[in-house]
């Protein structure tokens, strides 16, 4: 007996050496004290380093503004990988960040699949929807709540052209923009290079295929939302006669052909295509404007509008726009709230996008003679896309994240050359499949 | 305090840590797991609501489901077949070698094995690039055709089979090798005495007598099949269209996010096949190594 009241004892000793481990979180904080205040920022932007910086250094200052000098900021970035599920265990053991950047629909604390997202307060609310363009209003809100504002306004997809490649097919880069579907197949048509047999050896258009499902749907969505076509019905309960509709099929025969007749898929991804001058057209959000610029700089290229087809919807991804928001576990909400008011007004806009070169999301900013916005190679494209009507939006469920997947596998296929009446039925059906449970 | 009892403390203190670490990295996930499958679970709210087998009815309606297990037993059925040929015979080939170019080699052979999983995936990602690829620069210098290799839904599952061949192998390699090693010269010496030819000499002595090391590594290599994950969501995140979505992208990428429950259901589905495999192996093979 004395042996397992030993063992017993033992276990009880592991237990309090092992409980600092375990334990998160301490009392309420306040910022009016002296001491000093470090507030933490999570994002999994790892593909722009200086952007998460410039989050956490607009925090610094938008908190030195409003007179509190104890106050810094430290950025932490979540690899992109599975960053879902390193936010829920980094929540969940108490170790989580004071603001943080993700989708207000899995986040927000009403509503939201992983509740964890304070509501903004109404200064922070007011500020924000006065601040932000009509293009990203509706971002950020979710269940009639601000939770949050877009991180940045590059979530449009932009129409990438190598002007070079549009001499050389006898097109003028001033005036032979493609804005219309039917132009743009003219001018994809007109882009791509073959060889003497016949092969391509430019893409035209060099559409994305590879990778997992959601990612090819991001860039997919836009040209199956200007056929007047959706994925989910409006109240996102179904896919049957949504997916597969006549809109929808016809969205996706275009598609079809026109990678078909200005495409080669081997030339892999389109980035690496366009940058390499193996692709003369693709469609990408607006980072990658700078990001061409820094990789290859012999490329000359324009930033066009999105085309419009039937609809001319703002193109966006089909799922909310990331957004920086609050920690209902921060230990300073009040601080946080009034640092979030802040940073609605324009000159924070610079400084949270300037060091990315990423577009700003305010009107404010979001005009030509801006000095920032201004000089901006995706400047005019963005500006002539931000007053469109906003697309459907998906990922207000949360099986969004797996309808994408399927979604995109479906792309991938009829891009591959699959029959698209057949690929569109049976990709309702498999959706409704997950939304039926 | 009693010398037998002075003893039973002593033992129980060495082996407490390891009992610490299986009960807590081991037996706890592995309950938790079993528990969560038959939940909705919410792990920010801490709430568990119990479904009964909710969540495993869920997903085998699931045509989604269904492809991923297909790719997983087409993954397995054709990549450890050929990775125990390929173990088998370069172990014989290296057992075989002495002197300084055997151990070489053999240091060589092992090398791919302390490549990260997910390295080794983006690296054969850039060799096997159809148009700025190594390996399609060299068939094309010898003329032969180009594939696609992980482009193509038609060809990436098997472009995934070379890079899993490349890291797998030398841990096959190197446990064949040492049993081959211990295998009595005597009994090569008897049998050439006999007049063997050294095929019969590797069939009728060599694979039987390392048959545990040949089950070991058969078991491993199914459990790894049916786990394989880094290489290839390194090298095609599941795609192109779905061609290479085994059951563990399918876990991660779309359940874990989505419905904890559902991964969770699948997880304990995936541990009872690969266990039943592993038994059905290590029973049925197990009567016939005797020898």
């Amino acid at each position: 007996m004395r042996f397992s009241k030993l063992a017993v004892l033992m276990v009880f000793a592991v237990s309090v050496a092992m409980s600092p481990v375990f334990s998160a979180g301490s009392a309420e904080g306040s910022a009016a004290s002296d001491e000093p205040i470090e507030l933490v920022y999570w994002s999994h932007y790892s593909q722009s380093p200086a952007f998460v910086e410039a989050f956490a250094d607009s925090v610094e200052l938008a908190a030195k503004n409003l007179g509190y000098d104890n106050v810094t900021c430290r950025a932490e970035i979540i690899e992109y990988s599975g960053y879902e599920a390193k936010y829920i265990t980094g929540f969940t053991s108490g170790t989580g960040p004071d603001f943080f950047l993700g989708y207000p629909s899995d986040w927000a604390l009403n509503g939201g699949k992983n509740p964890v997202a304070l509501s903004f307060d109404e200064k922070a609310s007011a500020a924000w929807n006065e601040a932000l363009a009509n293009v990203y209003y509706d971002h950020g809100i979710f269940n009639g709540e601000r939770y949050g504002f877009p991180s940045e306004g590059g979530s449009l997809q932009i129409i990438y052209i190598n002007t070079d490649a549009m001499i050389e097919a006898g097109l003028d880069p001033e005036t032979d923009i493609p804005t219309t579907m039917d132009e743009f197949l003219e001018v994809a048509k007109a882009l791509t290079k073959r060889d003497e047999a016949g092969n391509i050896i430019r893409s035209g258009f060099q559409p994305r295929y590879l990778g997992g499902g959601d990612g090819v749907a991001g860039k997919y969505i836009a040209w199956f939302h200007n056929f007047g076509a959706r994925i989910l019905s409006e109240d996102l309960s179904t896919s049957q006669g949504y997916v597969n509709s006549a809109e929808a099929k016809e969205a996706f025969k275009w598609f079809q052909n026109l990678v078909k007749e200005t495409s080669n898929l081997e030339l892999g991804a389109p980035e690496s295509a366009f940058q390499s001058g193996q692709a003369a057209m693709i469609n990408r959000e607006a980072w990658f404007a700078d990001d061409t610029v820094q990789k290859a700089p012999n490329i000359n290229f324009v930033c066009a509008s999105f085309p419009a087809g039937t609809y001319d919807y703002a193109p966006g991804s089909g799922s909310s726009v990331w957004c920086n928001m609050i920690s209902a576990r921060t230990k300073y909400p009040e601080l946080c709230q009034e640092i979030m008011a802040e940073l609605a007004k324009p000159e924070y806009d610079i400084t949270l996008h300037e060091s990315a070169a990423y577009p700003p999301v305010c009107k404010a900013t979001m005009t030509l003679d801006n000095e920032y916005f201004g000089k901006q190679l995706y400047a005019e494209a963005v500006m002539n896309m931000a007053d469109k009507p906003s697309c459907p939006v998906y990922d207000l469920i949360p099986e969004w994240s797996q309808i994408a997947s399927m979604f995109g596998d479906t792309v991938a296929s009829i891009v591959g050359g699959a029959d698209v009446d057949t690929e569109l039925d049976a990709l309702a059906v498999r959706i409704d499949q997950v939304l039926n449970q | 305090m009693k010398t037998k009892n002075k003893y039973s403390l002593a033992g129980f203190l060495f082996v407490l840590p390891s009992l610490l670490y299986f009960l807590f990295v081991f037996l706890y996930p592995l309950i938790l797991s079993f528990v969560n499958s038959l939940c909705r679970v919410n792990l920010l709210l801490g709430t568990k609501d119990y479904l009964g087998f909710s969540n495993f009815r869920n997903l085998l309606s699931r045509d989604y489901f269904w492809d991923s297990l297909c790719i997983t037993l087409k993954f397995a059925v054709m990549s450890v077949p050929m990775l125990m040929v390929v173990d088998l015979f370069v172990a014989d080939k290296l057992a075989s070698m002495k002197g300084r170019c055997g151990k070489i080699l053999t240091t060589i052979s092992f090398l791919p094995f302390i490549v990260s999983m997910a390295a080794a995936g983006m690296v054969w990602d850039w060799i096997l690039d159809p148009s700025l690829g190594l390996m399609n620069a060299l068939l094309g210098a010898v003329g032969l055709p180009q594939p696609l290799w992980l482009r193509s839904p038609e060809s990436a599952l098997y472009s995934t089979l070379l890079i899993t061949l490349w890291i797998r192998a030398p841990f096959g390699i190197m446990i064949l090798m040492g049993g081959i090693q211990n295998v009595s010269q005597d009994l090569y010496e008897a049998a050439s005495l006999d007049g063997a030819t050294p095929i019969q000499k590797f069939f009728r002595i060599t694979v039987p007598l390392i048959n545990p090391q040949l089950i070991m590594v058969l078991t491993l290599e199914t459990i790894f099949a049916f786990r394989a994950f880094d290489q290839i969501y390194t090298s095609t995140g599941g795609g192109p269209a779905g061609a290479t979505r085994t059951l563990m992208i399918y876990l991660v990428k779309d359940l874990f996010n989505s419905d904890y429950g559902m991964a969770s259901a699948l997880t304990v589905m995936m541990l009872i096949v690969m266990f039943a495999i592993s038994l059905i192996e290590q029973t049925l093979l197990k009567k016939k190594v005797e020898y």
